[in-house]
């Protein structure tokens, strides 16, 4: 009796499985350009976080994507962004982080941005789990309005292996920085703002 | 509408408010107080749930159902709460006041919180909970004060119906220099619930709440206030058709009214929604399932700042009069949900099915309108084989899509996300103690944009995965070993970005064993090999062809030496390199050269020693050693790091009724390599508090 509905539905999966699969994405137009959006390999730390800023000036999400370690990934506010934004970054996994950054870019900005500091002393990479503390990135956004917003914090990065690759696993917001040069000494907003603003819409 | 001379204050609408709405929240309650003569007690205290979705109308379907359980259940209780319904009127009060400290690589905090509790009869209480904390945080200037508040009263018994009423008070500040953030709010609601209200085969449920908010805040020089009374009036209705069938209506509304201010203006604010479900429930045992209906709508008005497309604040380049302006928004949502669950025999059908809409329009923001679209379907059989063996299958189906139309009438267009997922999974038990689990999925996700999104994302990912575990288990011996391989097609449609399409191909195995030797030995390992490749489909410069392998051998000892000692001795050894093609053999076989083989040596020493009852001393060290090799510029670099901690851990309890409680817990870390940034050299991890309870 159990060889009669095991047998068939294992030949059913053989079946399936010698089709070679059920769906099947679009097919792809001709590349119109040599020219590809210049990832690096994520062979350490510093080139994940150069392909994230990579990813936000060409608006290109997988890069994003790529980056962020999905199954395990976390994002704290600083507490300016929590209190401006109760409830909003309860439970901010990969799957808001991902969600996050498609609707971002789905609202067709300008980004002109540099996501570490040049006075930020990249620590050596060793072992499985590197922290980067206090990496200062600073970012304009410009949307297709022409409204401008900037946002400059500081933040500690956790990066892990996963498999074969490094990827961010843990993103803190700690403050918002101001900029001498431009801000009058006010502390610009964090990225958590912006985080804030495009998942509460 | 705009500068200073529209400020006005009207802090007394609120209270207006409130005063209006409190005659209706009583008129409430004394008509479950008149129902209460011939309905059963109020014996549950189950909060009807507020927001806006349709899960109060299965609560109370389901409270129908299991009514006489209810009062039966009420009965039984009514016993065991005699002894409280008797005697003073005050049973008790207990304070509990703790104090303390932590401090961690990032911060260190002290704290106070003290706890009070007053008793009554017949299920009374009141409590309030207050807690104070000062943050200062190591690595930068920044200093955090929070102080919080929480009184919750709840009548119990005492009443024919449910009375609660709870405030809070939150206060918080940024003492940074330069840095100007606080925030205060208050805010208190009293509430009133009366269940199980029967009118002939109709039983009924009934909320209403009333409450305030006072909340002034302040960022960076900017101030923001809030002054409204809201008042909210929840009304569910349920009939039992026939036995197992039940309908449910609800009816939700709510209004606010008062003051928001920001910088230096004030201006009269209000919310006003509604919300409308009505849901069948069925549960005939081989057949259970839910069908419901739901339909909301909020209008607000409020002062807000000048936002842009995205809705985030654009006031660069705009006029100081023109920064704030009076909103309008109006939101409407529609749902409907239908869960089924039929059961035949071996074989049980799953099915949800949900579409939901929502759109948001706003007055004066450049974000115009905008719309949600959800919609999705989950089906799923699972079906027993005999006593060994199990199948789950499933599919499922998604399509979300939002669009949004400007202030200025363009429009953004339509963004679609769809997504497809079937998946197989077989439970198979090989012999005793011995399972098997194969599992196979394929789930496609494809992002397409409407013909005027033309920046919108238009991509496909595909993700095939298979997988086989087994597991044994020994009385003294585990072991799993998984075999998984998983592919990702990564498809771009446009021609623009074509050029990035690839296909990773991933493969893990991964082997473990746990073996327990002695009582007082434990050996456990686990191996693990990942392999990736990559295959573009338009190979170019920094796009060719790779692979990624890394192993990871972990071995661990645990020793329980006596009662009182534990020690772990723990090793890991990690390899991993990276390749790339750099051509192909005569054979037409594709040759790779490695770019970086890197290996981690790692050693673990663990001890836990338990000096007194309650007294626990710990220590750890790690050491490790990270070499990189780099064959195409024969480079080798070399690195060592390792970290040492010591500490102690104190539970201690003196006194049974007025008892005093001390937990301690330090740790000292010195840490050095590469990675370490100076404030993790040397630092402290501490919690420690004392807390008394009288």
């Amino acid at each position: 009796m159990r060889n009669v509905i095991v047998l068939p539905v294992l030949l059913l999966v053989v079946a399936l499985v010698a089709n070679g699969c059920i769906f099947e994405p679009r097919a792809a137009e001709e590349p119109d350009s040599e020219t590809a959006v210049p990832y690096l390999d994520r062979i350490d730390p510093k080139n994940v976080w150069d392909n994230m800023q990579t990813s936000l000036r060409n608006i290109h999400s997988p890069g994003w994507e790529d980056a962020i370690l999905q199954a395990d990934f976390t994002y704290i506010p600083d507490s300016d962004a929590e209190s401006q934004f109760p409830g909003v970054f309860d439970g901010w996994h990969g799957e808001q982080e991902v969600e996050f950054i498609r609707d971002f870019y789905g609202t067709n900005p300008v980004v002109d941005v540099l996501l570490r500091d040049p006075e930020f002393i990249v620590p050596a990479t060793s072992g499985t789990e590197v922290q980067w503390e206090g990496v200062i990135y600073d970012m304009t956004v410009t949307d297709q309005g022409g409204a401008v917003n900037r946002y400059r914090g500081s933040a500690d990065i956790t990066f892990k292996v996963e498999g074969n690759f490094w990827f961010v696993s843990i993103w803190e917001d700690l403050q918002g920085e101001s900029d001498p040069g431009t801000s009058g000494g006010v502390a610009l907003p964090t990225m958590g703002v912006l985080r804030g603003t495009i998942a509460s819409n | 509408m705009t500068g200073p001379g529209r400020t006005r204050t009207r802090r007394w609408q609120p209270a207006l408010l409130v005063l209006l709405l409190v005659p209706l929240v009583l008129a409430t309650g004394l008509a479950g107080a008149a129902t209460a003569q011939s309905a059963p007690a109020d014996t549950t205290d189950t909060a009807v749930a507020e927001e806006e979705t349709s899960r109060g109308l299965q609560a109370l379907s389901k409270g129908l159902a299991d009514g006489a359980v209810t009062q039966e259940s009420g009965t039984a209780a009514a016993d065991t709460t005699d002894a409280i319904d008797a005697g003073p009127y005050f049973q008790g009060f207990d304070n509990a006041p703790k104090a303390g400290v932590r401090a961690d690589v990032s911060k260190y905090e002290y704290y106070f919180e003290l706890e009070t509790q007053l008793a009554m009869r017949e299920g009374a209480n009141a409590s309030n909970s207050f807690s104070w904390s000062k943050q200062t945080y190591r690595r930068f200037a920044k200093t955090i004060e929070k102080r919080n508040d929480n009184l919750f009263y709840t009548a119990g018994r005492q009443l024919p119906f449910s009375l609660t009423a709870d405030g809070f008070y939150d206060w918080s500040a940024d003492l940074t220099d330069n840095n100007a953030i606080h925030r205060q709010a208050l805010s208190g609601s009293v509430t009133l619930r009366k269940a199980e209200i029967r009118t002939g085969a109709f039983m009924h449920r009934v909320v209403a709440t009333v409450g305030v908010q006072d909340e002034n805040s302040e960022n960076r020089n900017i101030g923001a206030s809030i002054n409204e009374g809201r008042a909210t009036a929840h009304l569910v209705t349920s009939w039992e058709i026939t036995d197992g069938i039940n309908l449910a209506g609800r009816l939700y509304g709510s209004g606010t009214a008062g003051s928001r201010g920001l910088r230096t203006e004030e201006e009269s604010s209000s919310a006003y929604g509604d919300t409308l479900g009505v849901g069948a429930y069925y549960d005939r045992g081989w057949l259970i399932g839910s069908a419901v209906v739901t339909r909301s709508a909020l209008d607000s008005r409020y002062l807000d700042w000048k936002r842009g497309q995205t809705g985030a604040v654009d006031t660069v380049g705009t006029a100081y009069d023109d920064q704030i302006l009076d909103e309008k928004e109006i939101r409407e949502k529609t749902a409907l949900l239908w869960e089924n669950e039929l059961q035949l025999g071996r074989l049980g059908l799953f099915a949800d099915v949900a579409r939901e809409f929502d759109e948001t329009s706003y007055a004066k923001s450049a974000q115009g309108t905008r719309k949600n679209h959800d919609e999705w379907l989950d089906l799923q059989a699972a079906l027993r084989a005999g006593v060994r063996d199990s199948f789950v299958v499933g599919y499922g189906y998604s399509l979300k899509w939002d669009d949004q139309f400007y202030q200025d009438g363009s429009r953004r267009g339509r963004q679609n996300t769809k997504r497809f997922s079937a998946d197989f999974k077989w439970y198979h038990t090989l012999f005793r103690a011995t399972e098997l689990l194969f599992a196979m999925g394929q789930d496609l996700s494809q992002q397409i944009p409407d013909a005027v999104r033309t920046a919108g994302q238009n991509r496909d990912q595909l993700v095939t995965d298979m997988s086989l575990q087994m597991r044994r288990s020994w009385p003294r011996f585990r072991t799993t070993i998984i075999v998984g391989w998983d592919q990702r097609q990564d498809v771009a449609v446009s021609s623009n970005q074509s050029i990035q399409n690839n296909v990773k191909d991933s493969y893990e195995v991964a082997p473990r064993y746990t073996w327990n030797l002695a009582e007082w030995l434990r050996l456990s390992q686990q191996y693990k090999l990942w392999i990736q490749y990559t295959n573009w489909d338009h190979p170019g410069d920094r796009r060719q062809d790779n692979y990624n392998k890394r192993g990871n051998l972990n071995t661990s000892l645990t020793i329980d030496a006596s009662d009182r000692l534990e020690v772990t001795i723990e090793h890991d050894y990690n390899r991993r390199f990276n390749a790339s093609q750099s051509g192909f053999n005569p054979g037409g076989g594709a040759i790779y050269s490695k770019d970086q083989v890197q290996t981690i040596n790692n050693i673990d020493l663990g001890l836990k020693f338990e000096a007194a009852p309650g007294v626990v001393f710990e220590a750890a060290t790690y050491r490790k050693r990270d070499g990189k090799e780099f064959p195409q510029s024969n480079q080798l670099s070399e690195n060592y790091s390792g970290e040492l901690w010591v500490g102690a851990r104190v539970n201690k309890r003196w006194g049974r009724t007025n008892p005093l409680e001390l937990s301690a817990m330090v740790k000292k870390y010195n840490a050095f390599g590469p990675s370490v940034q100076p404030t993790s050299r040397d630092y402290w991890v501490a919690d420690t508090w004392l807390k008394w309870s009288f």
